[in-house]
């Protein structure tokens, strides 16, 4: 009695906190339409901040508190409101879903930036560890904390109050006026937008409150734990409460810190080897468990407006046009470039994969994966302990191996996503950072063998923290060098894109978009949604795994970090950058993943290191975290580009193109830069500087000369109609 | 006698309490235009959302052709035969004129395993119909409201309906376009055997269009009969159409 009294005290503790957090998620979604993926992080960031006030600056913790969680935290969530969410009224989920994310990887990276996650942060409790109460009961004594008194007791107080400014105030009044129709209330006189503001600082007071509360809860400072405790906890809560519930919130809340906590004292002692991962992954579960009560939505309609991401819908000539010079132009690079370079430029092919994943999904159908690295690693798994042959070291992958581990990942992929297609899309967003979490706690994060509970099947997913993948055997050859594999995954790019191309423009293609644009349309012509989500979803899965595997074989040694959820989060939003309805956006977001951020965050890094000094105002080390910062704040004004940079980019390179003297011209002078590379008259970095030379002067001069004949022949023309007059 | 193609029996349809359709019943004969009007907020849309699957009601029954349809998701009821358009325009914005057609066609073809149509004859016959060949190519957002609602006709035409449901198709058309568009319905009800069922306010062309007229107010049945039935019904000069000498 006193140990189910104890773990009921605890639970009540965690649950109370993260009931805060979802509270807030749901308040700003309710009142602005946006689910805040950074909430999470916001709490993370109120968290340093309180550490950074008490122990560095030696502020009193209460003073810090109040500043920090009733102030500061507000007022960033009200700034990341006004100055980023505002805009993106009128957007398409995916945008708004893609913003809150750059903000949460934005300020993700700028806390490990700020506190150096090397170093230890801890921040003590509040009444110390022996702040508690002891009752014994039958012989058994139970402890109770003050802590967590106190974090009941702000949560109730947090609930009174926001009850008295729900149903007595005006503006309680008229959030829940927004609640139900913005548009009335701005006729009514009321100001939506005002009303958005103060639920964003009113949430941001509960995620300063819960953030704060919990990293004392937890001990340790953690950007990525931390980040990820409230988020995956918080939209689990979300769930139960529908996204509208603020109650049936904070009961969510509630229910999952009692479940992790009775599973942490009741577990078998058996489990041990899984409970720690499973103690993790407990709201996880219970959100899988929630999305497959809930009821069906209804059918989401949209009116005629245009969306703005539109995407142009190339032909197949151009598609392979494109496609062999990309071959081409890769093959041509390999043998210029050093192994270890041939190798990074593969696995960006591999995650360029992994990226068509993201244009089929989301692109044409208009639904939302957050976590398709972690799905691919499925496939990576099977296809490790399935399909090397030979011994472990020194074997090779087959085919065969590659085409089970894409099957296992389509299996798993369909059985993931199955609940979470009947519902919204937004909740497939949320079941898929869901999934990445559940194989964060359950899978990446545990070394060793580890026993199934009640199956009692033995398993080791990464032997000795790491796996070692060889080169695939395809027929009489093997593939293993860097430049083999470079040449090999291009070509197997190529040939997926030309498939998705032909997708696109056939009437499966044609479905999806008409999915994307109106579910209430497609149903009533006669499609079922559910299939043809899901048709969507297990091609998608099927790119996500063979990419996943291919990105594993080019990286030969893969650690849990490889698949970490911020990998994937971080692939999403580099396609949707670079457009995540084209074929071009994909490869943009794989090749800038795995190559173009870390080359230059790891060379501004190196150069730190060997010139210490500062560079002007900003030192090499800034200039290195501003690189790693810069796809969030791209993806942070995606808004202002939704039809993604490579389209963009290819708009500029139509004006080349269509001038053959520059066309020849800029395909001479690049050869050249080639040849003096390849016959050594200049280093690689020299053939780098000239290739984006060339790439930004050729454009320019094109669109010039073109501005300038239209100039020129405007007047004509214009004298040619005077004359008629 | 002509049989009734779609029976709507006691439905009824509440939202957090209000009830927005209360115990209403109706039906749809075979080859005729059925007009359901009334006052905005009387529950029209609502009914067309209950017929063609998007809304479930709280009670009552939804029978088509001889089949309970009152539990079948929207897809089904496509597939027996319920195709509709919506008052706020639900066309594929990403897709031109012909591809809004094509999909609706290969849609149509994808579910089922006879009754298959040849995709690019019968778009360019429906767009000739139409009178969409000119804007074939363009995108649907390029197009002004009213040539846009007869997009959506034209594609729930696509599906080969035995019922289509109208939601004010008039919306936004011209006095001439709307004329012509009440002669092709005519055209379709007489020559290809469609039933048709029309939620419009535009009462000059519900009157001389419709064979059969049930007015609803406030989510309840007022009245049904034929025009003349409806003209002179006093309940509805009242509710919806005002004195007869006025509006009609």
């Amino acid at each position: 009695m006193a140990k189910f009294l104890e773990f009921t005290f605890l639970g009540l503790t965690s649950g109370v906190l993260l009931a805060l957090a979802a509270a807030g998620l749901v308040l700003t979604y309710t009142t602005s339409g946006i689910f805040n993926f950074s909430h999470g992080a916001v709490a993370m960031f109120a968290s340093f901040a309180f550490w950074e006030a008490t122990n560095q600056w030696g502020w009193n913790p209460l003073l810090a508190f109040v500043v920090v969680a009733l102030v500061a935290t507000p007022l960033l969530q009200v700034g990341i409101y006004h100055v980023i969410m505002r805009r993106l009224n009128g957007l398409s989920e995916i945008t708004k879903t893609v913003v809150s994310v750059a903000v949460m990887i934005a300020l993700w990276n700028l806390s490990e930036w700020l506190w150096n996650p090397s170093f230890f942060h801890f921040l003590p409790l509040p009444f110390g560890q022996n702040g508690e109460w002891k009752i014994t009961i039958s012989g058994q004594t139970a402890y109770f904390q003050y802590f967590g008194v106190l974090c009941v007791a702000i949560t109730l107080a947090v609930a009174v109050a926001g009850s008295i400014l729900f149903k007595r105030s005006r503006a309680g009044l008229a959030m829940r006026a927004v609640v139900d129709s913005p548009s009335l209330l701005s006729l009514n006189g009321g100001n939506p937008n005002r009303i958005a503001l103060i639920s964003w600082a009113i949430s941001g007071a509960f995620a300063g409150t819960a953030g704060i509360l919990i990293a004392q809860y937890l001990g340790n400072l953690d950007a990525t734990s931390l980040t990820i405790f409230v988020l995956g906890g918080a939209i689990t809560a979300a769930i139960i409460g529908r996204l509208k519930s603020i109650p049936l919130t904070v009961v969510g809340g509630i229910v999952i810190g009692l479940g992790t906590s009775y599973f942490n004292g009741y577990a078998p002692q058996s489990w041990s080897n899984w409970s720690g991962g499973w103690v993790a992954a407990i709201p996880i579960v219970i959100l899988f468990i929630a999305l497959f009560v809930l009821p069906q939505n209804r059918l989401r309609g949209a009116s005629l407006v245009k969306v703005k991401e539109q995407f142009a819908v190339p032909s197949m000539k151009n598609s392979v046009v494109a496609g062999l010079t990309l071959i081409a132009f890769f093959s041509a690079l390999s043998f210029i470039m050093g192994p270890d370079m041939d190798l990074k430029l593969a696995s960006g092919v591999a995650l360029s994969l992994v990226g068509l994943s993201v244009v089929v999904l989301t692109g044409f159908s208009g639904q939302i994966n957050l976590a398709p690295i972690a799905l691919g690693s499925v496939g990576a798994f099977v296809a490790y302990h399935h399909g090397i042959i030979g011994p472990m070291f020194g074997g090779v992958l087959s085919l065969w191996g590659i085409l089970l581990g894409i099957l296992a990942t389509v299996l798993v992929g369909c059985i993931v996503a199955l609940p979470a297609l009947r519902l919204q899309g937004i909740y497939l967003a949320m079941a898929s950072l869901g999934f990445g979490l559940l194989m964060t706690f359950i899978v990446y994060t545990p070394t060793g063998e580890q026993t199934i509970p009640l199956l009692h099947w033995h398993v080791a997913f990464f032997v000795n923290g790491s796996l070692t993948f060889p080169g695939i055997k395809v027929g009489p050859w093997l593939l293993s060098t860097g430049r083999q594999l470079l040449i090999a995954f291009t070509v197997m790019f190529v040939v997926t894109s030309l498939c998705v191309v032909r997708l696109r423009r056939g009437s499966l293609g044609r479905r999806m978009i008409a999915l994307k644009d109106s579910e209430a349309a497609v149903a009533t012509l006669g499609q079922r949604i559910v299939v043809l989500k899901l048709a969507a979803f297990g091609i998608s899965a099927a790119l996500a795994g063979l990419g996943t595997i291919l990105f594993c074989v080019s990286l030969q040694t893969v650690q849990a970090s490889n698949f970490n959820i911020f990998a994937g989060i971080g692939l999403f939003m580099a396609v949707v950058i670079g457009g995540y309805g084209s074929v071009s956006g994909a490869l943009f977001g794989g090749i800038g993943v795995s190559v173009g951020l870390s080359v230059i965050a790891q060379t501004f890094f190196n150069l730190s290191v060997s010139h210490p000094s500062s560079f002007g105002p900003i030192s090499w080390s800034v200039a290195g975290h501003l690189a790693l910062l810069m796809p969030a704040l791209i993806g942070i004004n995606i808004a202002k580009a939704p039809g993604g940079q490579a389209q963009k980019t290819a708009a500029g390179y139509v004006a080349v193109v269509q001038n053959k003297a520059i066309l020849v011209a800029t395909l001479g002078a690049v050869t050249i830069a080639y040849l003096l590379t390849l016959t050594k008259v200049w280093g690689n970095w020299w053939f780098v500087l000239a290739f984006c030379v060339i790439g930004v002067i050729s454009p320019l001069t094109a669109q010039r000369i073109s501005t300038q004949h239209s100039a020129g022949t405007a007047p004509a023309a214009t004298g040619e109609l005077v004359g008629q007059r | 006698m002509t049989q009734a193609l779609l029976q709507v029996e006691n439905v009824s349809v509440s939202f957090r309490g209000t009830k927005a359709l209360q115990d209403v019943s109706f039906s749809c004969k075979t080859g005729e235009i059925t007009g359901l009007i009334g006052p905005n907020g009387a529950g029209k849309t609502t009914m067309f959302n209950v017929i063609s699957g998007l809304l479930k009601p709280s009670s009552g029954r939804v029978v088509f052709d001889g089949v309970d349809l009152t539990k079948a998701k929207p897809a089904r009821r496509a597939k027996q035969g319920i195709s509709r358009t919506f008052q706020r325009l639900e066309l594929f914005t990403s897709l031109s004129v012909r591809d809004n057609l094509r999909v609706a066609g290969e849609i149509h073809n994808a579910t089922r395993r006879s009754n298959r149509i040849d995709i690019a004859a019968e778009t360019e016959r429906v767009m000739g119909l139409l009178e969409l060949a000119d804007v074939a190519d363009r995108e649907v957002t390029e197009l002004p409201t009213g040539r846009a609602r007869v997009v959506e006709v034209a594609r729930a035409l696509m599906t080969k309906p035995k019922l289509v449901l109208l939601d004010e198709p008039a919306s936004g058309q011209s006095e001439e376009e709307t004329e012509r568009f009440a002669e092709l319905l005519k055209h379709l009800v007489a020559t290809d055997g469609l039933s048709v069922c029309l939620v419009e306010h535009d009462v000059p062309l519900v009157m001389g269009l419709c064979d059969t007229i049930h007015v609803l107010n406030f989510g309840a049945l007022l009245a049904s009969g034929t025009p003349a039935e409806i003209r002179s019904n006093n309940d509805v000069a009242d509710a919806y159409l005002g004195a007869p000498e006025e509006t009609i």
